[in-house]
């Protein structure tokens, strides 16, 4: 049980680094376009595009 | 051979006349337009969109739109970045006719092939494309081209304030409802780690580093993720009215505070785990009925651009482009042909029908003279405008939208915040009841009294409560949605299921706007085809929308010395004959033998000769292909429909006839549509008005509920609580039954809630409920709601 002392504030410590994760996502503009992305896979990525990226 | 679609728009395609091999197979399509837009898709190696796209485009059209003016570095200098150091620019461009994902694969293909393009970055959402490019390499105009050539319109974008305003919403709206989601996860797996060890036993400083993180999760959630239903609540109070706000505060709020005192005092329960389940659920269904909303207006914002991007300021004589933002009070704008009226202004010089249709949803333009006022926003006709610009971009048409925007608020009927009202009674039973609970254990026991009066208040918890209403309203929204049916405020849909009457604007609304012929009458001695064919080959020099109405596929006979009258007619010369074709005053000879025919439209078009009149073509609005099922289809319903129209022509008695409606007026003005509503209200109806133009506007304002139609012009859409984007008419009878039947779920969910609620407040007012049991129940109930509202997203 004593393991859980530790292992509670570690958890903690991930939801921290988790929400801080998502805000970093949401304002470099990750969630701009929720449609779109889910249909990019079905498309050919050729050279230029991945030089682009 | 059966009718084909367009391969490209997927309208029909009345001939072969366009068609080619495209992919391996012949393909038809319905206009030049689209099939060069076609080949150059499909010649560019860009196939793949015809595979994965999931909507038809936009249909092509195949004019040459001037993009090359881009190129000036004056007309750039707002909107594009340019970096000295290495030769790049980059630019936002507004897309219209993005219809899908695969659009957007398209385009940034095609404009990844140009050379000197950096990077290209399409975002779907917002109709929008980043473009970075050499600017030594490739021109701006030529990207304008390129996106032009494979069937989309590009514009300049330009960040309006109401546009950064809803981005800035939807960001934080969505930073709020991640931190809720995340804290509510973890909080949640602390709860049932405190579950269980109150069943199995758990040591006190274990529980208590538990409840300590708890508290730490919860606290960013409650600060930060339910900051605006505290900040709504407050606004609330402060206008002394208890709205569903306070109710949601006040339940998060003392959850939130109980299960503080129960950390820091190390007695009582926790609930923290309720707090953040719940915060999250609330943002969730308004974060989803936001996104209606923004998506809806990024659509509208792309698809009706009517804002012009360059004005024609005249500089030492010479038209030279400029952005209209840049326009000065007395600058002198030249507006060609077709273009839209870039600010305020008065006619200096020329004259022109002007269509104003976007103001005043009138479809028939205005002839614009020397000293005539002219609106930012209208769409030049055919001639060509000199103004003194009168007022800046900010200033022009605003300030009158803004006016009438107001006095159409001010007429809105009682019902809408009955939801409201209902919150705030339960709100000051529970408080008034907590402080009776308190007063009647203080004297017994002063600990337990507080502790009592808290759960009171916890297990009353209106969480299911103010549940119960905005999740079906979401669930239903979402489903109306995806069919075409965008409520613009939520509360509408109790009194849509309630509604008896439909009342219904003739032009537009009924009829689709667009005039057809409807009757020739025409002398003995000439034939009513080959009239027709001069009449049509007449009209062809026309952009007025009267002109629309002559098309024919049949050859036309060549016309020569064309002279257009603005806002008369039109005369021309076939073989030896001049012609004249117009009004009955620009013709202006005697019509004796054809005015006794009776005129059957709502506006006739005189044809003439030199001596004579030939012919007079009775024009009319067609009707709307759905309307008659509709009728029938609401009167199933038990909706009995009326309409106003305020033509006084034959017209309305002839839509009026084959829609066999019985109820129904002509020569309306807006005044005595506005009265008859009323009248109709006072006799008990719950009245749904539909219409399209602004001279509705005072009618849909005062309904009950209002509904603008796919063609409605802005400043209508504004201000009704739904807008249809299909032209089909059903939509109302699919709106009124899902609105029944959003009702009854509400209904069932709010029956439960107060079932439990009523079974749980005496009991835990007896100091019967343990408060572990007092959270579950909080928590079960809620779900249940949650489960039951989601029934509605399978209508």
């Amino acid at each position: 049980m004593q393991s859980l002392a530790i292992l509670i504030p570690i958890a903690l410590l991930l939801t921290a680094v988790g929400i801080a994760a998502f805000m970093w996502s949401v304002k470099s503009n990750q969630y701009d376009d929720l449609d779109r992305n889910a249909r990019d896979i079905f498309f050919d990525d050729d050279e230029s595009k991945d030089n682009d990226k | 051979m059966t009718e084909q679609p367009c391969y490209h728009c997927g309208l029909p395609a009345p001939d072969l006349r366009f068609c080619t091999v495209l992919l391996g197979q012949q393909r038809v399509f319905c206009c030049p337009g689209c099939l060069a837009v076609s080949e150059t898709i499909v010649s560019g190696g860009l196939g793949d969109y015809y595979k994965f796209r999931d909507q038809p485009a936009t249909q092509a059209d195949a004019d040459d739109n001037g993009y090359s003016r881009y190129d000036d570095p004056r007309f750039q200098q707002q909107w594009v970045v340019h970096s000295d150091d290495d030769n790049y620019s980059e630019a936002y461009i507004s897309i219209g006719g993005i219809t899908c994902a695969a659009c957007t694969w398209l385009i940034e293909k095609h404009i990844g092939q140009l050379s000197g393009i950096e990077s290209v970055n399409v975002n779907l959402a917002r109709r929008r494309a980043l473009i970075r490019w050499q600017t030594d390499q490739t021109k701006l105009g030529d990207i304008f081209q390129a996106i032009h050539s494979i069937g989309y319109r590009p514009y300049p974008w330009q960040a309006d304030r109401e546009e950064a305003e809803l981005e800035q919403e939807n960001r934080s709206a969505l930073l709020r409802l991640g931190v809720a989601g995340i804290g509510m996860m973890q909080v949640g797996m602390y709860a049932i780690a405190l579950h269980a060890g109150a069943l199995q036993g758990m040591s006190e400083p274990l529980r208590d580093l538990i409840r300590y993180s708890s508290l730490i999760v919860s606290t960013l959630v409650v600060f930060y993720a339910a900051r605006p239903f505290f900040v709504a609540a407050t606004r609330s109070i402060m206008n002394r009215h208890l709205g569903m706000d306070v109710p949601i505060s006040i339940a998060i709020g003392t959850a939130y505070l109980a299960s503080l005192w129960a950390t820091i005092s190390g007695q009582g329960e926790v609930y923290f785990d309720s707090v953040a389940m719940f915060t999250f659920l609330l943002l969730l269904s308004r974060y989803l009925e936001m996104r209606a909303r923004y998506s809806l207006s990024t659509e509208h914002r792309a698809a009706s651009q009517t804002r012009p991007d360059v004005a024609w300021r005249i500089e030492n004589s010479v038209p030279v482009p400029t952005p209209p933002a840049m326009l000065n009070i007395d600058d002198i704008v030249m507006i060609k042909p077709g273009e839209p009226i870039p600010v305020d202004g008065m006619v200096m010089r020329g004259n022109s029908d002007v269509s104003e249709s976007v103001l005043t949803g009138e479809h028939l333009p205005v002839t614009k003279r020397t000293g005539d006022r002219l609106s930012a926003g209208s769409l030049n006709g055919d001639g060509t405008l000199t103004m003194r610009v009168a007022a800046t971009i900010e200033h022009s048409t605003l300030s009158t939208i803004n006016r009438l925007l107001e006095h159409a608020q001010q007429e809105k009927p009682r019902a809408a915040q009955l939801a409201d009202q209902l919150a705030g009674v339960f709100v000051g039973t529970v408080l008034i009841l907590a402080a009776i609970v308190f007063i009647w254990w203080f004297p017994q026991d002063p600990n337990k009294a507080l502790l009592i009066a808290l759960s009171v208040m916890i297990v009353s918890c209106p969480c299911a409560l103010s549940l119960a209403t905005p999740t079906a309203i979401t669930a239903a929204m979402s489903s109306l949605r995806e069919k075409g049916l965008l409520l613009r405020k939520s509360q509408i849909m109790e009194s849509l299921a309630k509604a008896d009457l439909v009342i219904f604007d003739k032009t537009g609304t009924l009829t689709d706007g667009q005039l057809s012929l409807n009757a020739i009458a025409h002398t003995p001695d000439r034939k009513e085809q080959e009239l027709w064919l001069i009449a049509c080959a007449l009209e062809l020099h026309s952009s007025h929308p009267i002109a629309s109405a002559f098309k024919t596929d049949s050859p036309l006979p060549d016309t020569g010395e064309v002279t257009i009258h603005s806002g008369h007619g039109i005369e021309a010369r076939i073989g030896e004959q001049l012609y004249r074709i117009g009004t009955q005053e620009f013709i202006g000879l005697p019509a004796a033998a054809l005015e006794a025919a009776a005129g059957s439209g709502d506006i006739s078009v005189w044809l003439a000769d030199r001596t004579q009149i030939l012919a007079r073509f009775d024009l009319s609005d067609n009707l709307r292909e759905s309307a008659k099922e509709t009728l029938s289809l609401l009167n199933k319903l038990g909706l009995s429909s009326c309409m106003l129209s305020g033509d006084n022509s034959g017209a309305a008695d002839y839509v009026a006839s084959q829609l066999s409606l019985s109820d129904w007026q002509k020569s309306m003005s807006a005044e005595h549509k506005l009265e008859q509503l009323q009248q109709r209200q006072q006799a008990g109806s719950i009245v749904i008005a539909v219409g399209d133009g602004i001279n509705d506007l005072p009618l849909l304002a005062a309904s009950d509920i209002s509904i603008s139609v796919a063609n409605a012009t802005d400043l209508t859409r504004h201000n009704t609580d739904c807008i249809m984007v299909s032209n089909d008419l059903r939509g109302l009878a699919t709106l009124v039954s899902v609105s029944r039947k959003t009702r009854r779920i509400i209904r069932q969910n709010l029956s439960w809630s107060l079932a439990y609620n009523i079974t749980a407040i005496p009991l835990a007012a007896a100091g019967l409920v343990p408060p572990w049991l007092a959270a579950i129940g909080m928590s079960a109930s809620s779900l249940v709601v949650v489960a039951n509202a989601m029934r509605l997203l399978r209508t």
